[in-house]
């Protein structure tokens, strides 16, 4: 144990005050080590003071994290003059001999060190906490007593400073009297410390805000356990088998979202994270949150989580002047450690004339960016503030003031409404106008000649699978069954149609030659051709005729009906041919 | 009330453009009142085939979405991680570095040249929209337009194939068809909501060329047929399937000219198509130069040859005499055939044309790839179809099927020739490999369309009265009832019965993203079990970020795009001995594999393990294709028969082989699974999956140590000791890392990369 003693001679000539009594409690049950001092100020000089000065213990500057000065249970403002030195406005100035009491709360994080700095899975976490015996003060401590809460009672050794002793789950250094200004007595603390030492090593929250009645936030969080490290590798069925095995292992936590949030999401790079639960309460969301895996000592994961509010519960407006309040930060877990945060708020196409009121903490305005989201067009304004080593204390309001005009909300639809208007003009244009830069007679021609000689092929096509295949059905039934009455109708209604189509054969060929007197010659091979299959069906028919008055014998029919069916089919297909030909 | 759709008229692929020329045509005649009317009807029929249309996109594009409702916007599988990965890369770093990307994550020592091996259609497409999207503002993540990019082309499918089929028949078979394909599970099993890979967009560029490739021979003109070209060009960048189109449009023109149907129209097209296409085609860098050089592309070339032969041909026949072109032509066509097989056959021989690779040749026989190339056999969707696989997934249509071919060779005209010849081919490959269903369900939606248009068309026009005269010479007319409207209600009914199982085996058996299971829970509730991306994300935040994961080459992709870190082997499956090296690893005892991993760098080892919850798609179970495959390479070192019993069965109980008591895998899988009870009506290291008590309950490792194992020890995963008392190489610090301020006291420095002695480790006095 070593002791330094400083100069105090500066302390002297510039204090006038004196600590009268301190008493001082340091919480270490949790990863935070909290400081609550009470401390009754007065005034030994002749002058009026209307300040105090806190001054952080050199060795844990880099730790601080929070600090405030309350006077009877109320804030006092606090300046910061240099590194680890604050200044506290008293409420009322203190003259010679005024007394009054202050709280001086200050937070530490990191502080607290696993030593062994790795341990097995079962292992008890051990951590050692290094402080000063005394309070810091500039100014000389008549009475001091300082407790160390912590939380087990499990306490490997502490450094003694007479008077201390450890009681079952708290160390405790004094009463020391007339301590002078900016002594420092190092003692260190070897105790057991299984909370979970979680931290954010980096947090990034993006605060959405939409005029249409919602505001969307999301929250990027690295997480790493910063206790001690797992020694040997993680063994699943030892963590299964004993729930209460592993003592460091943070297997889930809980976030406290607002209670109007909705549309609460937890997932990662590679998507939804299945293992979580969303509990509605009275005043809050909870949501537990289990990552993927149990973090161990010297794990990390990485995460992401988001939910929308109605946007009345942060937006207040008096005509075009909006203000924006949210926390800065919010409560991922208990007793949350976070290491750097920034927070990227995105406000509506148009806002402007910024103005910020921030929270008593040091919060850094990056430069602004701009965004580009749906359906915008010149981009949304988005504000940039960072912040380092924040805890639970910094859940604090920031606002947000700027102006907005209500007619931009109307910018987005009409946008669309445009876009759909030229799509469809666009197109009733492009459909109903000709855009060819001649007028092409004989394309026209071509086509109706074309759109013509496919209706003969049609009407050709039809002729054969009604009239010729019913006309050799027709010959078939004939011989089978040999009833006239049928043959009649059958032959009456093949005929009919037969006609018909010709007829409109005939038309459309006609129509083809006017329109196109070169294609005359394949018309009248198509009219040639029509004919021998007119014939070729006549033959048939007759043939049917002739097998019903029994005038030919079976045999000659049968090489009648072959040799006319391969006729009529080479016919058919010439039929084909000349069409295509056309 | 029947579907209107079917009635639509054999005239309804009249253009409309035609149509209304020829209404102009006929004003003088025609009544203007009836020409309205036409016209509307024209309307209301376009407007209802558009609206039938959009619903089939809808459904389509629906009825994919299962596993998002179900799980959420999540890649699936095995292949999509990489093409998400790759997709990611291009979207990060741009198109060309893309093209010039070296992943030294893959195949680690040897790394892979990403841009040179892959199909980049895929990743060119969501790329483009992505760069849409964003170029109007529209922030969508690249993950959701992956995901959704196979449902969005399923849609795009069903319009092309109306396209085709309106083609080949009618406006009503091609709705028809249009809404088959969309829910057709055939074509649903490779496009749902998340299954990210070639396939989904490829279907698509498949029957777009088909339909463009019809058109353009139809009109023969160039433009379709350019067109045509570009569509295969896209094809040719999305797929290795492209070969399909690169045999069969080249068939389908050489059926053609044997039916003697040789026409100024298929030259054009053809020698259009060809050309372009061919050009187009060697512009992506993983065909290169394939299309003059493999054999596989042969016949397109040699059809091509084959169609100025003939061109050539037909001019001369106009001027000679019938006779002295008989002769002509019968010398011409032998001597050229005969010539062009002697080339082909020449030059494949003297090695300027790659002969058939093995995967074609595993098409023919179905045997080839198990004794050749096990790694092709172990593939699950390369196995031979089943019978029962058909019904699954085609249903109704494989009855239709065969109807429609018959109706479609019944009424043959060039077009159809191409139909058929399709449908014989995809049927063939899709009944030799599963995976080729895929391009068998397009044909038979198509078929089977025409055929039930055919029916409907019969049965829903009514039939005109039959006028009959009686004996007494009155005239009766009649009209015959019954028969069609029984026919419409079952048609009617199948058709439902057939959305039904599309749904159902939609839902049931092709909506699992299978990095995430399932299992439901007494009372509906639902247990999702995560291991798999547990494991990966473990492996992502707390392993070193260069770190090497030794693991089968399943999980190769995954590894690479959940976890981001170095693997030896994956899906790509390029270099067999690298795959049997890391077999051979899982199948040695743990000091050979010990040896292996050491000259390997590995890191970390990863294995599946389902014998805790009875997941049967494990390492266990695969292990005998690592062995297999292993044994291929080094014969000498493994040989499958010593994994068996003596009865030469497998197993993993009391009975199992001593060498596979042994081997890596055996060890990695079951360590520590000896002292867990699963159920409490069997001894403790009972295995679900195999349903026995595992044979060693007492697994020691020496090598390895266990790093982590997930909730349901689904992915275990351990970590390779560092060797002791060995001469250590200093780790090499990146070059931001700053010198150490100070060194220690009591410990040599080293300079740059001298090998560091420590022999073994002094126990330290210092407090």
């Amino acid at each position: 144990m070593r002791l330094w003693v400083l100069t105090v001679l500066v302390a002297v000539a510039t204090a006038q005050l004196v600590n009268r009594n301190v008493n001082r409690v340091v919480d270490l049950t949790t990863q935070i080590a909290k400081v609550t001092a009470e401390v009754e100020v007065e005034n030994s000089g002749a002058s009026v003071v209307s300040t105090y000065e806190v001054v952080v213990d050199p060795s844990a500057v880099k730790h601080l994290s929070y600090l405030s000065v309350s006077e009877h249970g109320n804030e006092l403002p606090v300046r910061k003059t240099s590194d680890g030195v604050y200044e506290a406005t008293l409420s009322s100035s203190l003259s010679n001999g005024g007394k009054t009491s202050l709280v001086v709360t200050t937070t530490f994080t990191h502080s607290l060190e696993p030593y062994p700095r790795a341990i097995n899975q079962p292992d008890n976490q051990l951590v050692r906490f290094h402080s000063n015996a005394y309070y810091y003060s500039v100014y000389s401590t008549v009475e001091q007593f300082s407790k160390f809460n912590l939380g087990s009672s499990k306490i490997e050794s502490f450094t003694p400073r007479s008077p201390s002793n450890k009681e079952s789950q708290t160390v405790k250094y004094g009463p020391y009297s007339n301590i002078l200004a900016k002594t420092s007595a190092k003692v260190t603390i070897h105790f057991e410390n299984n909370s979970p030492f979680l931290t954010v090593s980096n947090l990034k929250r993006i605060v959405e805000v939409s005029h249409w009645g919602n505001i969307a936030v999301e929250e990027h969080y690295q997480l790493s356990h910063t206790g001690a490290k797992l020694k040997s590798q993680f063994s699943r069925l030892d963590f299964q088998r004993n729930p209460i095995g592993a003592p460091t292992a943070v297997k889930s936590f809980r976030t406290v979202l607002p209670a109007s949030s909705k549309n609460v999401y937890y997932r990662d790079d590679i998507g939804n994270i299945s293992t979580s639960n969303l509990r509605e309460t009275e005043d809050a969301n909870e949501l537990e949150i289990r990552p993927r895996f149990p973090l161990f000592g010297g794990w990390q994961t990485k995460y992401y989580i988001g939910y929308s509010v109605p946007s009345y519960e942060m937006l207040s407006h008096s005509g075009q002047n909006y203000k924006l309040e949210f926390p800065f930060v919010d409560h991922s877990y208990d007793n949350l450690v976070i290491d750097d945060a920034e927070v990227r708020v995105i406000l509506p196409e148009g806002a402007s004339d910024f103005e910020i009121v921030y929270p008593n903490y040091e919060i850094t305005r990056e430069a602004d960016e701009k965004v580009k989201t749906y359906l915008d067009t010149f981009g949304r304004p988005v504000l940039v503030f960072s912040a380092k080593n924040l805890e639970e204390n910094h859940i604090k309001n920031i606002e947000i003031y700027y102006k907005f005009n209500p007619m931009m909300l109307l910018q987005e639809p009409v946008l669309v409404v445009i876009a759909f208007m030229v799509i469809f003009t666009t197109v009733i244009i492009f459909v109903r106008l000709d855009f060819s830069i001649s007028v092409d007679e004989n394309k026209e021609a071509r086509e109706r000649v074309a759109y013509l000689v496919e209706e003969l092929f049609n009407t050709s096509s039809k002729i054969k699978s009604s009239v010729s295949d019913e006309t050799v059905e027709m010959l078939a039934t004939v011989k089978a069954k040999k009833d006239p009455k049928h043959f009649k109708n059958a032959k009456k209604e093949i005929d009919g149609l037969y006609k018909t189509l010709t007829d409109e054969a005939t038309a459309v060929t006609k129509k083809i030659i006017a329109l196109s007197p070169t294609l005359a010659d394949r018309v009248a091979e198509f009219n040639r051709r029509e004919g021998e299959r007119k014939a070729l069906l006549a033959s048939i028919s007759s043939l049917a005729e002739k097998v019903l008055g029994d005038k030919v014998s079976k045999t000659t029919c049968n090489e009648q009906e072959n040799n006319l069916l391969s006729k009529l089919y080479t016919a058919q297909t010439a039929i084909e041919d000349s069409l295509a030909a056309l | 009330m029947p579907e209107p759709v079917l009635t639509v008229d054999v005239n309804g692929e009249m253009d409309v453009k035609a149509k209304e020329v020829l209404q102009n045509a006929d004003s003088e005649e025609e009544d203007s009142k009836a020409k309205e009317r036409e016209r509307g009807a024209k309307g209301a029929l376009s407007l209802l085939a558009v609206i039938i249309l959009g619903s089939a996109y809808l459904v389509a594009f629906c009825s994919r979405l299962f596993a998002v409702i179900r799980f959420e916007s999540i890649i699936h599988e095995f292949d999509p991680w990489f093409n998400y990965r790759a997709t990611h890369h291009m979207v990060e770093n741009g198109f060309y570095n893309f093209l010039n990307w070296f992943d030294s994550r893959a195949w680690y020592p040897l790394g892979r040249i990403v841009g040179g091996t892959v199909y980049p259609g895929l990743m060119l497409t969501s790329g483009t929209i992505h760069y849409i999207l964003h170029s109007l503002n529209i922030p969508f993540h690249i993950r959701d337009i992956c995901v959704f990019l196979a449902p969005i082309f399923s849609g795009l499918t069903a319009i092309t194939t109306f396209l085709l089929t309106r083609e080949l028949w009618s406006t009503g078979a091609g709705l028809l068809a249009a809404c088959f394909i969309a829910i057709a599970p055939g074509y649903i099993s490779r496009s749902v909501a998340g299954s990210y890979d070639n396939e989904g967009i490829a279907i698509f560029a498949l029957m777009l060329t088909f339909f463009l490739w019809i058109r353009a021979m139809k009109k023969g003109s160039v433009t379709w047929a350019i067109l045509a070209a570009l569509s295969y060009f896209y094809m040719v960048s999305a797929w290795g399937g492209y070969v399909f189109i690169t045999n069969l449009v080249p068939l389908h023109v050489l059926i053609v000219l044997l039916m003697g149907r040789f026409s100024a129209k298929i030259y054009i097209s053809y020698s259009t198509f060809y050309i372009v296409g061919l050009i187009c085609s060697m512009q992506v860098p993983f065909v290169g130069f394939q299309p003059l050089r493999t054999s596989e592309h042969m016949a397109a070339l040699g059809v091509f040859g084959l169609l100025q032969i003939v061109a050539f041909l037909h001019y001369v026949k106009a001027a000679t005499t019938k006779k002295q072109f008989e002769v002509l032509f019968k010398t011409g066509f032998l001597i050229s055939s005969v010539l062009g097989f002697v080339l082909l056959t020449g030059l494949t021989w003297a090695g300027y044309v790659a002969p058939w690779s093995g995967r074609f040749y595993s098409l023919w026989d179905t045997g080839y790839a198990k004794i050749h190339i096990p790694i092709i056999a172990s593939v699950s969707e390369h196995q031979p179809t089943t019978w029962v696989a058909f019904f699954f997934d085609l249903h109704i249509m494989v009855p239709l099927f065969p109807a429609g071919a018959w109706i479609c060779f019944k009424n043959l005209n060039t077009e159809r020739v191409f139909i058929l010849l399709y449908a014989v081919f995809a049927s063939y490959f899709a009944g030799v490999m599963v995976r080729l269903m895929l391009t068998l369900t397009p044909v038979v939606c198509i078929l089977s369309a025409i055929a039930l248009s055919v029916i409907m068309e019969k049965y829903l026009t009514k039939p005109p009265p039959q006028e009959e005269q009686n004996d007494d010479g009155t005239i009766v007319t009649k009209q015959d009832e019954g028969s069609p409207s029984i026919v419409i209600m079952t048609l009617l009914a199948l058709l439902s019965l057939f959305a039904f199982h599309c749904t159902w085996i939609t839902s049931s058996a092709y909506s699992s993203p299978s990095i995430v299971l399932s299992t439901g829970g007494g009372g509906g509730t639902r247990h999702i079990l995560d291991d798999f991306r547990e494991a990966y994300f473990w492996l992502n935040q707390n392993t070193d970020d260069l770190s090497r994961v030794m693991s089968w080459w399943d999980y190769g992709y995954q590894i690479a795009g959940m976890a981001n870190r170095t693997t030896l082997v994956d899906n790509n499956t390029w270099n067999n001995s690298h795959i049997a090296l890391v077999g051979k690893a899982m199948a040695s005892n743990e000091e050979n594999a010990y040896k292996i991993m050491q000259d390997l760098d590995v890191d970390y080892i990863l294995v599946i393990f389902g014998g805790m919850i009875g997941y049967s798609g494990d390492d266990i179970n695969k292990f005998l294709w690592m062995v297999r495959i292993a044994e291929g390479e080094h014969p000498q070192d493994i040989q499958e028969g010593r994994y068996f019993t003596p009865e030469g069965e497998y197993r993993v109980d009391g009975r199992a082989s001593q060498t596979m008591l042994d081997s890596m895998m055996y060890k990695m899988c079951y360590y520590r699974f000896g002292e867990v009870t699963v159920d409490h009506r069997q001894p403790p290291g009972f295995d679900r999956t195999r349903e026995s008590v595992i044979g060693n309950r007492d697994v020691k490792l020496e090598y390895i140590e266990e790093a982590f194992t997930t909730t349901n020890w689904l992915v275990r995963i351990y970590k390779v000791k560092k060797p002791n008392n060995r001469i250590e190489k200093k780790k090499r610090r990146p070059l931001k890392a700053r010198r150490p301020r100070k060194t220690r006291r009591g410990e040599k420095g080293t300079v740059g990369n001298t090998v560091l002695v420590s022999k073994g480790k002094k126990v330290s006095t210092r407090k």
